[in-house]
């Protein structure tokens, strides 16, 4: 590897850093986020279990899902929520909400609409590119992936947080409102009881987010 | 639900019975006063034309005459109750010419209406003429009519669908009408409606032409769905039917954003074709959600065009504008719609919002304030009113509104990430402050991120640690001991001392015998001038040439038989005399040749207890036949002076294993910085 390469890399090292730090939740999530490679240091098992939690059950899995994040993601789907939601009054939004045909939906919508007008240009992309980068790193461990293809992606990635966000204060939103979305059982604890948590991610001196701008 | 209770009256298979009772139901549960009523009656009509029906088929075991007798009667009542209808004595001749148009039923609807009038559609309505009966949706679900015997006439059952339909676009072409439910419902309760054996043929019929002519109220739809059931259908095969009807699907099955909008405020427009309108405003929505820019700029613009005032038109203009970034723009359409239409709080907060973006910071204060007098815990107006005061600049205002944001909502993310911009700002702004103040803020700040406290840190650090690193720690202790106790088998001083005696460059200097027999623990290094010294000849021999190794034995000078024995002579006992006594040392053949020429010899060495076998004996024996001693005593030490004070022929050789051991420790500790490191890095995370 060149020069060149092996200083691209400790810079994508530092996105990927500050990535994969807002996953972790809890108690021990400072810990992962002061050494996010053991967020990747599992048995095989392991990993492949919470890939499959992604429903990625295998290494041609794992690609197509990469790479059909960093072209479309779940994102659009939350964006599309939002156009829908944006063309109607007040009152037509709540029933547009309350007539969603499920419980999942109707929370999805519920979501979209709470923060129709206050979401940054990224939308939540930030979930989308956090959690491509934390396959990336499983890939990778698990062997699926080569060093040059998952810095490859790692690549792409990069290159999408900074151009859909201009700072990690709308990343943060974009992950949050994200995780909301798609994981309303486990945001209580994320947004609520560790709220903290994000604050200091975002003002301490040791963060990640802190080591790269965006 | 029973249904005879619903409609009142006892059971019957009188179906004229029942559908005038059906008819005067209507006008107590209206569909729009009364929905759960409306729709409680007409479950309970449609189980009791139903069991009607089924109560008048022909039982095997009675005369078909009288069967027919009975039908034709029954015929007679239902033709009663339609307008225009034949009496029932042809009714048998009328079934039988059914039966016969039954099995040409297909050409039948293969036809297109007869007298359909394509002049209905002209003057200005740019909506399709009805549909001829050939291109009706064929949904794969849809129940196909019954060939049964029907009393009503075919030519009379197309004329009354005929009349129907014309009666159907004459109430949609007129958009006032079209608007009007109660007229909505009258159609829908025609008798021509009710016929159960045509009902699916002109609601084929109805969807069609809805499918073209789908700018109805949502009230309407409703209606329209609850008497024809198009939601159920739509269930049994989604995909077909919005493959055959997609403006039925979106407007009236699973309400598209873009068909929830509303038609009455085109009345004031006056004479404008309002469906080209709709069709615009339609095709705006769409873009929109589609963000189609030029798509919807386009259709902005007819909309325009043709009338300017529709309130949704407006604000498809303000999002319109929103979306490309034409803020000023966005605003003006904004402050349109507010003046125009009876403005909702949504409308206001987007003005809000939009003069935020302009700057126009106090205007959006007071804005503000007007619609927190109305609803002052809605959680966008405290999240604007946050962004204002940051924008002024009045960050102690903006923290507080945002705690009272998260005490309405703990997960208000907006919230949480302003609150941590603030925090930055304050910790950015500290080197500004005088010193008596940084530190109060540093603290207000250290609290404010609520850092665990250094006992919940180190005990994650310990699970850590422990999680990770439990077989490597039980490793270590088991060696930590395994050495410890072959040191103390083997080698049988502290390692310090080992150590010390194995590296030590300075010898202590005795001159006294108590000095020498008094040394300090741990010191055994010396250096001694001892007088009249002599080799009492005794030889040591060592099996292997090599320092401190091998097996050592002594014998007498005059035992030596041959070469061989020689060659392994490694030492010389001698003898000389400090302060008066008498001091054996294992002199090197230096010493040994040195003390040819002289008697008074200064070595270096290492003290050791005299051993109570090994070279005493012989020396014990050797003393008592040449008297070596004397009258002198003899001290209990004596010297290895034989490398001088490096001792380490005369240390315990430390064993292979515990080498092992070492390394194998060793290769543990680096497993173990690893995680300590992490666990470093962890509590450093400030």
């Amino acid at each position: 590897m060149s020069q060149n390469g092996a200083l691209r890399r400790e810079v994508l090292q530092l996105y990927v850093d500050a990535a994969v730090a807002f996953i972790p939740m809890d108690l021990y999530a400072e810990y992962y986020i002061m050494n996010p490679e053991m967020l990747v240091d599992v048995s095989r098992q392991t990993m492949w279990e919470i890939l499959n939690t992604f429903h990625i059950r295998n290494e041609d899995e794992l690609r197509r899902d990469i790479a059909w994040t960093i072209a479309v993601g779940r994102r659009l789907e939350f964006a599309r929520t939002c156009q829908q939601l944006s063309i109607l009054s007040e009152a037509e939004r709540n029933k547009f909400i309350e007539e969603a045909e499920t419980a999942q939906d109707k929370h999805k919508r519920a979501v979209a609409n709470y923060y129709l007008r206050r979401m940054p240009a990224g939308g939540i992309g930030a979930y989308d590119f956090s959690y491509a980068v934390f396959k990336c790193l499983g890939g990778r461990q698990l062997k699926c992936l080569s060093e040059d293809e998952m810095w490859g992606y790692i690549g792409s990635l990069a290159n999408l947080m900074r151009s859909s966000y201009s700072n990690w204060y709308d990343y943060t939103m974009g992950f949050a409102v994200g995780f909301e979305y798609f994981s309303p059982e486990m945001s209580q604890t994320y947004l609520s009881a560790d709220r903290q948590r994000l604050m200091r991610l975002l003002n301490l001196r040791k963060s990640p987010l802190l080591q790269i701008r965006l | 639900m029973n249904i005879w209770l619903t409609l009142g009256i006892d059971p019957t298979d009188d179906m004229s019975l029942i559908r005038k009772t059906y008819a005067r139901l209507l006008k107590i549960h209206h569909p729009e006063d009364d929905p759960a009523g409306y729709q409680r009656l007409r479950e309970a009509y449609h189980e009791a034309m139903r069991w009607a029906k089924e109560q008048r088929q022909p039982h095997p075991d009675t005369g078909s005459s009288r069967e027919e007798a009975g039908k034709a009667t029954g015929a007679v009542d239902r033709d009663e109750g339609f307008a225009g209808q034949a009496a029932g004595a042809t009714g048998i001749t009328d079934r039988d010419k059914d039966f016969a148009g039954q099995d040409a039923g297909a050409t039948d609807r293969n036809d297109g209406f007869p007298g359909q009038d394509a002049g209905i559609f002209e003057d200005g309505h740019d909506d399709k003429p009805l549909a001829d009966m050939s291109s009706l949706p064929r949904i794969s679900a849809w129940p196909e009519p019954e060939p049964d015997t029907l009393p009503v006439d075919r030519e009379q059952r197309r004329g009354s669908r005929e009349e129907f339909m014309a009666q159907l676009d004459a109430l949609y072409q007129d958009l006032p009408s079209r608007l009007n439910v109660d007229l909505w419902l009258e159609l829908l309760n025609q008798d021509a409606l009710w016929q159960m054996d045509r009902e699916n043929d002109l609601a084929r019929n109805i969807l069609s032409y809805l499918n073209e002519h789908y700018f109805l109220p949502e009230e309407v739809w409703d209606l329209l769905v609850g008497t024809f059931h198009w939601k159920e259908l739509a269930s049994e095969d989604p995909e077909a039917f919005l493959g055959e009807l997609p403006k039925v699907y979106a407007y009236a099955v699973n309400r598209a954003p873009e068909a929830r909008m509303s038609y009455s405020a085109v009345l004031a427009a006056g004479d404008v074709p309002f469906d080209t309108f709709f069709r615009y405003r339609e095709a705006l929505a769409s873009a929109l959600i589609r963000q189609e820019k030029e798509e919807a700029q386009q259709a902005l613009a007819k909309a325009l065009a043709l009338f300017e005032a529709d309130p949704d038109l407006l604000r498809l203009q303000t999002e319109y504008y929103w979306q490309a970034g034409d803020t000023e723009k966005s605003l003006a359409a904004c402050e349109h719609y507010i003046r125009l239409a009876k403005p909702d709080n949504d409308m206001r907060l987007l003005r809000v919002r939009l003069l935020i973006q302009l700057e126009r910071v106090s205007e959006a204060l007071d804005q503000l304030d007007q619609i927190a007098a109305i609803a002052p815990e809605l959680p966008e107006v405290l999240s604007l009113r946050g962004q204002c005061y940051r924008r002024q600049g009045r960050l102690d205002a903006a923290e507080s509104t945002y705690n009272h944001l998260l005490e309405l909502n703990s997960r208000d993310v907006e919230a949480v990430v302003s609150l941590a911009q603030i925090h930055t700002s304050t910790r950015e702004s500290l080197p500004r402050l005088d010193p008596s103040q940084r530190k109060e803020a540093k603290q207000k700040l250290r609290s404010k991120l609520s850092r665990h406290s250094w006992g919940t840190r180190l005990g994650v650090a310990v699970h850590f640690l422990m999680a990770s690193k439990w077989l490597t720690l039980i490793g270590i202790f088991l060696l930590l001991v395994l050495i410890a106790g072959s040191w103390h088998k083997h080698v049988g001083i502290a390692p310090w001392a080992y150590a010390s005696q194995q590296y030590k460059s300075e010898a202590q200097v005795i001159t006294t015998i108590d000095e020498l027999e008094n040394l300090p623990k741990g010191i055994n290094a010396v250096r001694v001038k001892l007088s009249k010294a002599t080799f009492v000849n005794i030889l040591e021999l060592n099996e292997a040439r090599g320092k401190g190794s091998g097996q050592s034995s002594f014998i007498f000078n005059n035992q030596v038989e041959d070469l061989s024995q020689l060659v392994k002579v490694s030492g010389y006992l001698c003898m000389g005399y400090l302060d008066g006594t008498a001091v054996i040392f294992l002199a090197n053949e230096d010493q040994f040749n040195k003390l040819k020429d002289t008697r008074t010899i200064e070595v270096d060495g290492i003290v050791r207890e005299l051993p109570s076998g090994s070279f005493m004996t012989l020396f014990e024996q050797r003393d008592k036949e040449v008297n070596y001693l004397g009258s002198k005593p003899l001290s209990n030490y004596y010297l290895n002076t034989k490398y001088g004070i490096s001792g380490s022929d005369v240390l315990p050789p430390i064993p292979f294993r515990i080498y092992v051991y070492v390394m194998l420790l060793g290769m543990f500790l680096i497993s173990l910085n690893v995680e300590l490191r992490r666990t470093r890095r962890f509590l450093q995370y400030r």
